[in-house]
């Protein structure tokens, strides 16, 4: 028996969600997942297309950009990328072996900017699959923007990787049509001094699978992992972090906000930070908070942290899942504004206890936007 | 002139150990332009006669009547009730997260004015209100009631109540857990509403102290969920004195 098939079995045994998983850009090496896999057992396999086995690629994915100055960016083919990307479940690794055109954007080195980098992916019907790779060098500064749209079906991975002492805000949308499917794994690699600050909305699509997984490649790093997520008329939105404290004196906040509406509506959180045992002077918090808007949603959440040194500085979880507040509606209401306004407005200031991070006024809008339109919707 | 009538109100609530009576027959009047003070026991369903009438979801109403001006106010939504014109200062205000004071006062200004004031009226008017009300402008960013003291929630709950402009309103210890400075510019503030707008208060209370700045037409002492007593002033100050042993035993006694 060889060792790569041990290891799969022991993953596959294991039930809590160990972090330390097989990582391999060859899907031969993970089974077909059925679904009862720990990781795969709340995720609707029914609904990915296929994505878990054999789908194969119908088209290229359709890149669209526009960014900030200094900032180059393009497309390449499978040769012409370097990447070290090694997927960590089944589709990931089918989405790397798969993908046909990379968009490579390179931040150069000590570059500052406060304009945003717009990427937008239009996922057509049909099935597809991308990669993505953000290069912040040494000393750099930006905002980049992913956007996904469309009704179609993907998988799309992507690296950030943060030189030393650069600082990104990177904040992912997942806008998707009501049939749209995408699963992603986003690598975030952190080097001395660096700064990511991500944020995820998950707002549209059928089903949206999210495993954003963090690293460090230098000591006193920090990186957020913010989410906020609103899945009503049986959406289904799955999100799994993982932070890997494997250097010292490095910094990671989790805080996921996520609701829940209607009929068959489910939305997913598995937060696991590990602090491994030279990570001494870590500092890591994470929090997922989930509002179920009415009887027929459901969420899921899961905190794990798992500490394997005895010198951490701060390491703290917490997970609350709870329901509209009646004497929040009633205060308000009390005061002459109509039930749907009044859920609406306690819906965004619950969320924007992530969004308040942002401040940057065309994004602040664009998102308050899309927000909204996805609050209005679960009215309806 | 307005008038809101409350007759014979029963009010109930689920607990875990069944269906529990808390209102036991209440018949009270409020009318545009007086004020009328009520005070009794803890427990003795104050607060509860507050919220029933503004049309909290936690409580069951077997039998009675409210009515506004003959609208039976009973089958009116919340926020139905406040367009009505009843307007209630609650005795624990609630905070909402990520809702600014100034984004609250707007949506509610403009349900009840079924349009929205103009932006540059709008801020003149509510910082007008602040300033009247000793609250500093920096609160219109912060979100509702989070982090406020005690004191700085009644305020805001007087500042709503001068903003709203109602017929009726119910002022839930409105007084309690405010600085002599405060509790002067507060009853102020209800003089004003009382004044400007004619509207007729209830004002539930513990302490004559609010009654030498906020002066009642009526005082009734409430007790075990219904109104035992009712007179002047002088009824107040007996209460002071005395507690509600006399009324008390009257009720058990009933
Ligand atoms: N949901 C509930 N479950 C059980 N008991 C309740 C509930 N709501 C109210 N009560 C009870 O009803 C009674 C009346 O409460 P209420 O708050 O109206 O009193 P109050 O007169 O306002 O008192 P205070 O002067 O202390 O404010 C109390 O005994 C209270 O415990
Ligand atoms: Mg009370």
């Amino acid at each position: 028996m060889s060792s790569a098939l041990q290891e799969k079995e022991i993953l596959f045994k294991s039930t809590d969600a160990r972090p330390d998983r097989i990582a391999s850009s060859n899907p031969d090496d993970f089974l077909v997942p059925n679904g009862r896999e720990e990781e795969w057992r709340y995720t609707p396999l029914k609904r990915v297309g296929n994505l878990h086995n054999d789908a194969k690629a119908e088209q290229d994915i359709n890149y669209e950009i526009v960014a900030a100055g200094g900032i180059t960016h393009s497309i390449l083919s499978r040769d012409e990328v370097k990447t070290k990307f090694l997927a960590t479940d089944r589709i990931s690794s089918r989405t790397q072996s798969l993908w046909n055109k990379a968009l490579v954007i390179d931040i150069p080195q000590e570059l500052e900017t406060k304009d945003l980098t717009w990427i937008k992916t239009d996922i057509k019907s049909g099935v597809q699959y991308g990669h993505i790779i953000i290069n912040a060098k040494a000393h750099s500064k930006a905002t980049i923007i992913l956007e996904h749209v469309g009704e179609g079906i993907a998988g799309v991975n992507c690296e950030i990787i943060a030189d030393v002492n650069s600082n990104i805000d990177f904040i992912t949308v997942y806008d998707l049509a009501r049939k749209g499917v995408i699963v992603s794994e986003h690598q975030f690699v952190i080097n001395k001094d660096a700064n990511i600050r991500s944020l995820v909305v998950q707002l549209g699509g059928d089903v949206v699978r999210y495993v954003p997984r963090a690293k460090f490649s230098g000591n006193h790093g920090a990186v957020e992992l913010l989410g906020v997520f609103l899945a009503t008329n049986g959406q289904f939105f799955e999100n799994r972090v993982f932070v890997d404290h494997n250097m010292k004196d490095c910094k990671s906040n989790v805080l996921y906000r996520g609701g829940a509406q209607g009929e068959g509506s489910h939305t997913v959180w598995v937060g696991d930070v590990l602090i491994r045992k030279i990570a001494t002077g870590t500092n890591t918090y994470e929090m997922n908070r989930n509002l179920l808007l009415d009887d027929g949603a459901r969420a899921d959440s899961v905190p794990n942290l798992e500490i394997e040194t005895g010198e951490v500085e701060k390491a703290g979880h917490a997970s609350v899942t709870g329901r509209l507040d009646d004497d929040q509606l009633f205060y308000l209401m009390s005061r002459g504004i109509d039930e749907p306004t009044a859920r609406q407005l306690v819906i965004e200031g619950f969320f924007s206890g992530i969004f308040g991070e942002f401040t940057h006024p065309e994004l602040k809008e664009r998102l308050n936007e899309r927000l909204n339109a996805a609050i209005e919707r679960s009215h309806k | 002139m307005s008038e809101l009538v409350i007759k014979d109100l029963h009010v109930t609530v689920e607990t875990d150990d069944g269906t529990k009576e808390i209102l036991r027959g209440v018949d009270l009047t409020i009318t545009s332009g007086q004020t009328h003070a009520i005070m009794g026991p803890n427990g003795s369903g104050k607060s509860t006669l507050a919220y029933a009438v503004a049309g909290h979801p936690k409580y069951t109403i077997p039998s009675g009547s409210v009515t506004l001006d003959g609208a039976d106010v009973l089958d009116m939504s919340v926020d139905e009730r406040a367009k009505a014109g009843l307007f209630l200062a609650m005795q624990y205000p609630v905070e909402i997260p990520g809702v600014s004071v100034s984004n609250f006062l707007r949506s509610s200004l403009t349900a009840l004015r079924g349009e929205a004031p103009k932006l540059r009226e709008w801020i003149k008017e509510m910082n007008e209100a602040m300033k009247e009300i000793g609250m500093d402008p920096t609160f219109s960013e912060r979100n509702v009631n989070e982090g406020f003291s005690g004191g700085e929630k009644k305020r805001h709950e007087i500042l709503q109540l001068e903003l709203m402009k109602p017929k009726i309103a119910i002022l839930d210890e409105t007084d309690s857990g405010l600085d002599v400075d405060a509790l002067r510019i507060v009853s102020e503030g209800i003089n004003r509403t009382v004044e400007r707008n004619n509207t007729g208060v209830l004002l539930i209370t513990h302490y004559t102290r609010i009654l030498r700045y906020v002066k009642p037409d009526k005082v009734s002492v409430f007790v075990d969920g219904r109104v035992v007593a009712t007179g002047g002033q002088e009824l107040a100050e007996e209460l002071e004195a005395n507690g509600y042993v006399k009324f008390s035993k009257a009720t058990a006694g009933a």
